[in-house]
C-alpha cells in the first residue's frame, strides 16, 4: 500500500511540483477555453495568443523563484550568522 | 518535407525523454544489483517492464474510444503542465538558481541507504526487488505517457515508440557495458529540450482540441519552439546575471 501510494504520488509529482504555477497554468488554459473560443478574437490569432500567455506565466514564475531564491539565501546567511555568534 | 515536420519532433521528444528517464532507472537498478544482488534487481525491473507493458496494452486501446478532439485537449494540458514543470526546472538549473541533478550523487544516496538497511544477500531480496520494480514503475510511466501523449493524437504512435525503444536500447547496452550510473548524459541540456518540445506540443494540442487553426499548420510547432528556445535562452541569462549580483 505504501509502494502504490508513493507510485501515485510521483505520478501526480509529474505535472504538479510547484502548485501555484500550475494552477496559472490551468486558469490560462481555462480562461482561453471560456473566452477565446466565444469569438472576442479573431480565428488565427486564438493560437498565437494562448501560446504568448504560456509563455509569460513560465517568465513571471521563474522570475518569482529568483526572488524566492533570494530571500532563502539571506534568511540562511542570517541562520548562519546567528550560529557563529 | 511535411512528413519531416510530422514525424521528426514525435521521435526526437519520445527518444530524449526517454533517454533522462532511462538513465535514472538505469542508476537505481545498478545501486539495487551492486548492493543487494542482482536477481533481485533484474527481477524488479522486469516485473517493472511486464506492468507497464500490460498497462500500455489496457490503456492504449481505451484511447480508441475516446473523441479525438476531447484526447487533444487532455493530452495538450497534461503534456503543458509536464512540459513547463521541466522547462522551468531546466532554466532555474542553467542560471544556476536551484543545482544541477547528479547522477553520481543520486548513485551514491541510493547505494548508502540500500546499504544502510543491512548486508545479508538471500537468494531473493525483497527490499532490492520493490526497490528496482518502483525504480522502473516511476521512470517507465513517464516515458509510457510521452509516448502516448505524443504520438496518440497525432497517429505517430509507432514513430513515438521506436524513438523511446532506441533510447532504452542505448541506455541498456552503455549501462551493461559501462556499469557504473551515466553521469556523463548530459541531463539538465535534455530536460531542457525535452521541455520545450512537450511545451510546445502542449499548445499546439489544446489550440486543435478547441478548433483553433494554427497559421501555417503542422510548421507552427516548429515556430513556437524557437520562439520559446529563444525566450528561455535569454531568460536564462538574465536570471544568472540577477543571481550574481545578488550573491
Amino acid at each position: 500500500m505504501k509502494i502504490l501510494i508513493g507510485i501515485l504520488r510521483e505520478i501526480l509529482g509529474l505535472f504538479v511540483e510547484d502548485l501555484g504555477y500550475s494552477i496559472v497554468i490551468g486558469l490560462w488554459v481555462g480562461f482561453v477555453a471560456a473566452f477565446l473560443s466565444r469569438g472576442q478574437v479573431s480565428l488565427s490569432w486564438r493560437g498565437p495568443v494562448l501560446f504568448l500567455g504560456v509563455v509569460l506565466v513560465l517568465l513571471e514564475n521563474v522570475t518569482r523563484s529568483l526572488r524566492r531564491g533570494k530571500v532563502q539565501s539571506v534568511e540562511t546567511r542570517c541562520e548562519n550568522r546567528t550560529k557563529t555568534s | 518535407m511535411h512528413l519531416w515536420a510530422h514525424y521528426a519532433p514525435t521521435v526526437l521528444a519520445s527518444f530524449l525523454a526517454a533517454l533522462v528517464e532511462f538513465v535514472e532507472a538505469l542508476t537505481i537498478v545498478l545501486a539495487v544489483g551492486l548492493t543487494r544482488g542482482w536477481r533481485s534487481s533484474l527481477l524488479g525491473a522486469a516485473a517493472g517492464v511486464i506492468l507497464l507493458a500490460l498497462l500500455v496494452a489496457c490503456f492504449g486501446s481505451a484511447l480508441k474510444a475516446i473523441p479525438l478532439q476531447s484526447l487533444q485537449l487532455v493530452v495538450g494540458i497534461l503534456l503543458l503542465l509536464f512540459g513547463m514543470r521541466w522547462l522551468r526546472k531546466a532554466i532555474l538549473r542553467s542560471a544556476g538558481i536551484i543545482g544541477l541533478h547528479d547522477e553520481e550523487a543520486a548513485y551514491a544516496r541510493e547505494t548508502g541507504r540500500l546499504q544502510s538497511q543491512g548486508q545479508t544477500r538471500p537468494a531473493f531480496d525483497k527490499l532490492g526487488f520493490l526497490t528496482s520494480f518502483k525504480a522502473t514503475i516511476i521512470e517507465g510511466l513517464e516515458v509510457v505517457f510521452i509516448v502516448i501523449a505524443v504520438g496518440s493524437t497525432s497517429a505517430t504512435l509507432l514513430p513515438a515508440a521506436i524513438g523511446a525503444a532506441a533510447a532504452g536500447l542505448g541506455v541498456i547496452i552503455l549501462g551493461v557495458a559501462l556499469r557504473a550510473p551515466l553521469s556523463q548524459v548530459p541531463e539538465n541540456t535534455l530536460k531542457f529540450t525535452v521541455g520545450l518540445i512537450l511545451t510546445c506540443f502542449g499548445v499546439f494540442w489544446i489550440g486543435e482540441g478547441l478548433s483553433f487553426p494554427w497559421p501555417g499548420a503542422d510548421w507552427a510547432l516548429l515556430l513556437m519552439f524557437v520562439v520559446l528556445f529563444g525566450v528561455s535562452r535569454l531568460g536564462v541569462r538574465w536570471l544568472g546575471r540577477r543571481n550574481v549580483v545578488s550573491r
